[in-house]
């Protein structure tokens, strides 16, 4: 009994922090585009990994641990946002980008501020679709909400999206992307 | 032109992020931390489900809501915590490893002798030690492990309880196991069948089911203590409270029986310590 425990520590110590090592920007980048602030993002990370190791031995480790991470980011993003804490938004505070010819300071403010601007559940419909590229289905069962929900909520998105971004070419997205 | 300009920009707004993750040192303490407060939160509710039994403090019904923290005055770092007592006093309460630690053994020697599904948690089994004088006297113990079966995972529950330190509680009192029910309050089990039978060689046990997913004995021994033995596959049920977001796939029929059970509940092997 007594050596187990150690050698169990041990590992789960090893694969979460391989799995820290391969998916920390990508977990970060979601909470930036859910929340719109870079140290806010950074909390809900930190967050989400801590529950995460807490609840690893009883993860199967065949991507379930990324669907329960995400889950906690989607949710707790939200709650977050609630906050009176959080109330304060500074555009000022949004985090430098290498200068290069196709994206521009105001490029980047622009998608941000109207993903910020999008009804809650709208954003986490965006970011879980196109940036995390899940199904309407995986999507309607991380959100809990019906297939056809995700449906009119993408395309509700899409069309505040369009009317606040000035790239010609996002005037043509659609919602079909299943 | 489609929405892989949206991701285009996406990744654009984002790629500051790629120089995040190249070190999971801090990512693994604060995990490490919150494993330690989660243990020591569970630890107060055991020490404070002691208190209960042995001197009879009741909680108001506003502490429900947060056993674990409602007593706790302040906290100081990890192992050490200080309980407010009704009486005014203080006491710190510490952690060592439990004497009843083989209590694992004991119990995988019935229920899987190869550990090829039963593993122990991953923290050790530890008793509360209290600053606060108190006679020496008989203890038991418990634990909580995980069943691995079938791609799933499932939870076993085992405990050994004193004579006075389980049974009925007054109504506003936090409650413990009791000897006519089926039930380990602060986990999410539940059984649809719960009755006493008559063991062969008469010994009266308390079994329940849940279908073919959940299995429960109990036995008062003759010492007045009583001994429980769990197995769950619904490993979501080791907590009320755990995240609703949690994944974990459930083992639809635990390979036990409730033969296994009864002789865990019934083996003299498991013991009282006296401290």
């Amino acid at each position: 009994m007594t050596g187990q425990p150690m050698r169990g520590n041990a590992r789960r110590d090893r694969e979460f922090s391989d799995y820290v090592l391969n998916r920390r920007s990508r977990l970060l980048a979601t909470a930036y585009l859910l929340c719109g602030d870079r140290h806010a993002a950074e909390d809900l990370v930190q967050t989400a990994l801590a529950k995460l190791y807490v609840a690893w031995p009883r993860l199967k480790h065949d991507g379930s641990e990324d669907a329960y991470v995400r889950r906690i980011l989607v949710n707790a993003g939200i709650d977050a946002s609630r906050r009176p804490w959080r109330r304060e938004q500074s555009a000022a505070e949004l985090p430098e980008l290498p200068a290069t010819p196709a994206s521009g300071l105001e490029d980047r403010d622009e998608l941000i501020t109207a993903l910020a601007a999008l009804a809650p559940r709208q954003r986490r419909v965006v970011v879980l679709r196109y940036w995390l590229g899940l199904s309407i289905e995986e999507v309607a069962a991380d959100l809990q909400i019906t297939t056809g929900t995700v449906k009119s909520q993408t395309s509700k998105a899409l069309q505040n999206l369009r009317s606040q971004l000035t790239d010609p070419r996002l005037a043509e997205l659609t919602e079909d992307r299943s | 032109m489609n929405d892989n300009d949206l991701l285009d920009r996406m990744t654009r707004s984002t790629a500051w992020t790629e120089e995040s993750g190249t070190d999971s040192s801090a990512d693994l303490a604060r995990g490490r931390a919150r494993l330690r407060r989660r243990r020591v939160g569970s630890g107060v509710a055991v020490v404070l489900t002691a208190a209960v039994a042995v001197t009879g403090i009741t909680l108001g019904t506003s502490q429900l809501d947060g056993q674990a923290e409602a007593p706790v005055t302040s906290t100081s770092p990890d192992p050490t915590i200080i309980i407010g007592m009704p009486d005014g006093r203080t006491c710190t309460v510490t952690y060592v490893p439990a004497p009843t630690a083989y209590y694992f053994d004991v119990l995988a020697s019935h229920l899987d002798a190869g550990r090829t599904r039963l593993k122990p948690d991953q923290i050790p089994q530890q008793r509360a030690v209290s600053s606060c004088p108190e006679p020496e006297k008989p203890h038991g113990g418990g634990f909580t492990a995980t069943w691995e079966e079938a791609g799933g995972i499932g939870v076993v529950y085992f405990g050994l309880a004193e004579k006075g330190a389980y049974g009925p509680v007054p109504a506003n009192a936090m409650p413990g196991l009791r000897a006519d029910q089926c039930l380990q309050p602060s986990m999410g089990t539940r059984f649809t069948s719960c009755r006493l039978i008559t063991t062969d060689d008469g010994k009266q046990v308390r079994v329940g089911t849940t279908g073919s997913q959940a299995f429960w004995a109990s036995y008062v021994r003759p010492d007045g203590a009583l001994a429980v033995a769990m197995v769950d596959g619904n490993g979501r049920n080791i907590a009320p409270s755990a995240d609703p977001a949690d994944t974990k796939p459930i083992v639809a029929a635990p390979s036990v029986t409730l033969d296994a059970l009864i002789a865990a509940v019934t083996d003299p092997a498991f013991q009282l310590e006296t401290y």
